[in-house]
């Protein structure tokens, strides 16, 4: 028999900081929060009860490679709950500019440790697209639709598990190019080892450019 | 401990949105015919034969324009309005092998003194001159003699250390150019 699938509902707001640099060079800056507003088993029991999960601060150093690549490395420390980890990330992304719309590829493997968890590693494959509400492309005082599918491999203590990621936004940019972005970003894990989880959190992101 | 990391996050966010109040606006947004000038419309209605027609406003803080892109006879066209509807100039889009050998090489030349490699990525040609020696090319389906033409290419360059497109603008006879180096859109958020 299987087991009744458990889900979590929450918010992830979170602001990223880009800065650009000499010589395609950049700096990014990330902080986001994780907070959970309910839980349970489908169907069977829930629970309505606020819970500060954990808050991820993350620094990535990146250069432009070709004509619209951009390979990067950083850091990200998490913390809350009694759990602090430390997570090294490497990736490479590049953007495509259609008429129309733009699409962007990343690739990414990260390798975290922490102090109540064993090592886990994870093999990343995000697709994102970006649709003008209006014209060609996203100018400053527009909305835009961004939507991204994610797999996310992983490996822990031997034992393999896929999370696959869906988040539909709707985004603004500002006259000043700060981007807002709000929406819902699904997660379902423990494809293979019969404890799927549902995640629905309610995203709300914010970008600066300097 | 998160808390002050917001706090100083946020307030460092504030100082930079400040200090980028000066930058530059640009909007281009696709419009209903019912927004486009009499003048812009009587032009187009005018073109047998196009199809796929779309309208787009373009605004800055200087000025508003005008563009009507669509298809004719197989070929992309984008023409371009002022803002009371008077034509400034038709633009289509063409294959590099579609231009003549001799213009090729006159242009290559260019690109090899300005690039270590080089891949042209996009080709338009440019014609302006009066609203009536501008509609023979749609209705005539030939040059009249009293169009400026113009040659407009995207180009891939590779350079010392770096890999970035260029906007050329030749004139008719290649004789002089204006180069400008196409700055990408910012893409952070499509990255992290």
């Amino acid at each position: 028999m299987l087991a009744q699938p458990e889900y979590r509902v929450g918010a992830l707001p979170a602001v990223n900081l880009n800065v650009k640099l000499k010589k395609d060079w950049s700096i990014n800056s990330r902080i986001e929060s994780r907070q959970q507003f309910e839980n349970g088993i489908h169907g069977v029991v829930s629970n309505r009860e606020y819970d500060y999960l954990l808050t991820d601060v993350s620094l990535q150093v990146a250069r432009k490679i070709g004509l619209n690549g951009r390979v990067g490395g950083g850091y990200l420390l998490r913390f809350g709950s009694g759990e602090l980890a430390h997570r090294f990330i490497q990736q490479y992304a590049f953007v495509q500019k259609k008429s129309g719309y733009r699409m962007a590829h990343r690739l990414m493997t990260d390798q975290t440790i922490s102090n109540i968890e064993d090592l886990e590693l994870r093999f990343r494959y995000r697709f994102t697209i970006e649709v003008p509400f209006s014209g060609e492309s996203v100018d400053p005082g527009e909305f835009y639709f961004k939507g991204s599918n994610e797999f996310v491999n992983s490996i822990q203590t031997g034992v393999y598990d896929l999370e696959n990621r869906f988040v539909p936004l709707i985004g603004y940019e500002t006259r000043r190019k700060f981007k807002v972005e709000t929406g819902i970003d699904y997660r379902v894990d423990g494809f293979f080892n019969q404890s799927t989880r549902h995640s629905y959190w309610y995203s709300l992101n914010f970008f600066f450019e300097i | 401990m998160a808390r002050l990391i917001y706090l100083f996050f946020l307030s460092f966010l504030c100082f930079a949105h400040i200090a980028k109040a000066q930058e530059k606006w640009e909007r281009e947004s696709r419009i209903p015919a019912s927004l486009v000038p009499a003048k812009a419309k009587q032009f187009l209605d005018s073109i047998s034969g196009k199809s796929k027609l779309k309208w787009f406003r373009e605004e800055s803080l200087a000025d508003t324009s005008f563009e009507a892109k669509f298809t004719f006879h197989k070929r992309r066209y984008s023409v371009e309005f002022s803002k009371y509807g008077i034509i400034e100039d038709v633009e289509v889009y063409m294959e590099w092998e579609q231009l003549s050998e001799s213009l090729r090489k006159s242009i290559e030349q260019v690109f090899q003194q300005n690039c270590l490699r080089f891949k042209v990525e996009k080709l338009q040609v440019q014609y302006s001159g009066s609203h009536s020696a501008l509609i023979r090319l749609f209705t005539d389906n030939q040059l009249a003699t009293n169009l400026e033409r113009h040659y407009e290419i995207i180009v891939k360059c590779t350079q010392k250390g770096s890999i970035d497109l260029f906007e050329y603008l030749f004139d008719d006879q290649i004789k002089s150019y204006k180069a400008s180096k196409i700055v990408f859109k910012n893409s952070s958020h499509l990255e992290y």
